[in-house]
């Protein structure tokens, strides 16, 4: 029964030892990292609004409203900007606009999630197969 | 019940199914938000609901592994709890700091991370009550001196749940900090040291239930240990994908990814292998069944609908949609939540002294099961319409909502329905068993007594 207990808590024990090693791999050159200061505001302000529990970062939230890791982007600062000063009606909604931000707070805000935008994510969000179709046939025809 | 405080599990079984009730109340609310927006979108916003809703399961699958740890542990160390009057300060404590936190998510009061909404200063609370409950445990194993395998592998489990608890406690700046240690505490949560919890609870109860030997459990549950550690620590890397961490970290969580369902796959047979052969079953069948469908559906919903996910390859394609909401209904309901039911329903009948009418319980079991079940598959049909529509055709998350997945999303909301049925159910059933008078044995009348 000894023995038995001993291969086992060996066994188990690599992957520990290997997760270490990847582990200050990852996480040296993300500690290094500066983060700019309206960037951590504004991702504090993320953060006390809940964003999260409607929206996604990277996919992970709450899929009720659309993902924001490439909207700065998708959608440029200025029409951010504008979005918050004068939230519009959070569509399907009829009645309940999107929460807004006063001018400060929505710079923030876009400041962190410019930073966002930036993150090296490599193959997600994944090219839209069609789009993808749609630029070859494109590239042919001309 | 062997030991006077063992009672100690009571009133953490009874808030157990307080906060069950609150989480069903809220999840429907928010499933009804979902096609209907602007249901109690002014007095009950989808942001609080939906923080509730999560929140009250991590609380209430919490209170109900103490609640079966006070029961099981004098059962296992032959004596009675370090402190009794810990063990309620503990709860007061934990219970109080839970409904706080509940009410502060409806004024805003939130730290804004899934799962982890609780502020700094009840984190604090949360940390000391934590504490003092493994310190009464600890304690109590140690005077016993009596460590077997179930009591190390669960006070493990609840060690490292403690320890990865406090990794969510730090505000980073960098986004990418943020989700690494976010998903400490969440996978190595329900991936990693719940997983130990959760195995050790079932192998006590396959001991009770179906008079297994110590001896030959052991083997399985360390051969369990050992392949959740190999496969659920390195498993974290199918959640480093997409957070702008090294691209190394799609193989390794790839693979390790795959074999996750291997552990699982073992309690299943294990499960089923001490069912089959037992020497003699046990009379309580209700708990025995709970905990038979507790392991077949870890299986099926924490197994395979998270392993069909895990290659990067095929991740990147369904990341971000129901389809995780779906793996995460199905796994949380299997692997946690039958199992602290079935553990309620061994230990409650013992803690009051009655007997159990099973009919409640197998109807509560079955409507349960099968609402969340065919939950868990609608949210699947959501999360592929999803990735076909928006990752593929490139379509407008929103128009794809309200066009398209809203129609998998109202047979959502009637599973649900279907669920607080059950749930209605099974509460109902427990308050008989604490409220009612002793129910007249059957023999008894058969017997003309």
């Amino acid at each position: 029964m000894n023995k038995f207990v001993w291969i086992a808590i060996i066994i188990a024990l690599i992957a520990p030892a290997i997760f270490f090693i990847l582990l200050y791999n990852s996480l040296s050159p993300m500690l290094q990292e500066e983060i700019p200061e309206n960037v951590v505001v504004g991702k504090r302000l993320w953060q006390s609004k809940g964003c999260v529990e409607c929206h996604t970062l990277f996919g992970n939230g709450g899929y009720n409203a659309p993902d924001l890791t490439k909207t700065v982007e998708m959608r440029g600062k200025d029409y951010l900007e504008k979005f918050f000063a004068k939230p519009p009606m959070m569509r399907p909604h009829k009645q309940r606009k999107h929460p807004g931000l006063i001018e400060k707070e929505a710079a923030d805000l876009i400041a962190f999630l410019a930073f966002v935008n930036e993150v090296p994510i490599i193959g997600w969000p994944p090219e839209h197969a069609k789009s993808k179709a749609d630029n070859n046939s494109n590239g042919a025809e001309k | 019940m062997r030991f006077e405080s063992q009672k100690a599990a009571y009133k953490y079984f009874i808030f157990t199914l307080v906060l069950l009730v609150l989480q069903v109340l809220f999840g429907l609310i928010t499933a009804a938000q979902f096609i209907w927006p602007d249901f109690m979108a002014q007095t009950m916003p989808f942001n609080i609901g939906r923080a509730i809703h999560i929140n009250t399961m991590v609380f209430w699958l919490l209170f109900g592994l103490m609640g079966a740890t006070y029961y099981l542990v004098p059962d296992e160390t032959d004596s009675e709890l370090y402190s009794t009057k810990l063990a309620d300060f503990q709860f007061w404590l934990l219970a109080v700091t839970g409904v706080v936190a509940v009410i502060g998510y409806v004024f805003g009061w939130t730290e804004g991370r899934e799962y982890i909404e609780a502020p700094r200063l009840l984190d604090w609370l949360i940390v000391v009550g934590v504490l003092a409950f493994l310190y009464n445990i600890g304690i109590t194993i140690i005077k016993s001196k009596k460590w077997n395998s179930i009591l190390a592998v669960l006070f493990s489990g609840l060690a490292g749940l403690a320890v990865m608890y406090l990794f969510g406690m730090k505000f980073f700046g960098s986004i990418s900090l943020d989700q690494f240690f976010w998903w400490w505490v969440i996978h190595f949560w329900v991936e990693g040291t719940w997983e130990l919890i959760a195995a050790a609870i079932t192998a006590y109860l396959l001991i009770k239930l179906t008079g297994v030997q110590l001896k030959v459990i052991t083997k399985w549950l360390y051969l369990e240990v050992t392949l959740v550690v190999l496969t659920g620590v390195l498993g974290i890397g199918h959640h480093y994908f997409w957070i702008g961490t090294p691209e190394y970290w799609l193989p390794i969580g790839g693979i390790f990814g795959l074999l996750e369902p291997l552990p699982i796959l073992l309690m299943v047979i294990d499960t089923m292998r001490h069912v089959k052969h037992s020497p003699e079953l046990h009379h309580n069948r209700v708990a025995l069944l709970w905990l038979i469908g507790a392991a077949f559906t870890h299986f099926v919903g924490a197994g395979l609908m998270g392993v069909v996910q895990t290659l990067p390859s095929i991740n990147k394609w369904t990341h971000g949609t129901q389809l995780t909401a779906a793996h995460g209904h199905l796994a949380f309901y299997g692997a946690f939540a039958m199992l602290v039911i079935a553990a309620m329903y061994y230990a409650v009948p013992n803690i009051v002294n009655r007997q159990v009418s099973s009919s409640k319980g197998i109807w509560a079991f079955w409507v349960m099961l099968i609402s969340m079940v065919c939950m868990s598959f609608i949210l699947f049909g959501a999360g592929i319409t999803q990735v076909y529509l928006e990752r593929i055709m490139g379509m407008d998350f929103n128009y794809v909502k309200t066009n398209f997945t809203n129609f998998w999303l109202l047979w959502r909301l009637v599973a649900g329905v279907a669920f607080t049925v059950g749930t209605i159910i099974l509460v109902d059933d427990f308050l008989h068993l604490a409220i009612k008078k002793p129910a007249v044995n059957r023999r008894d009348i058969d017997a003309g007594l």
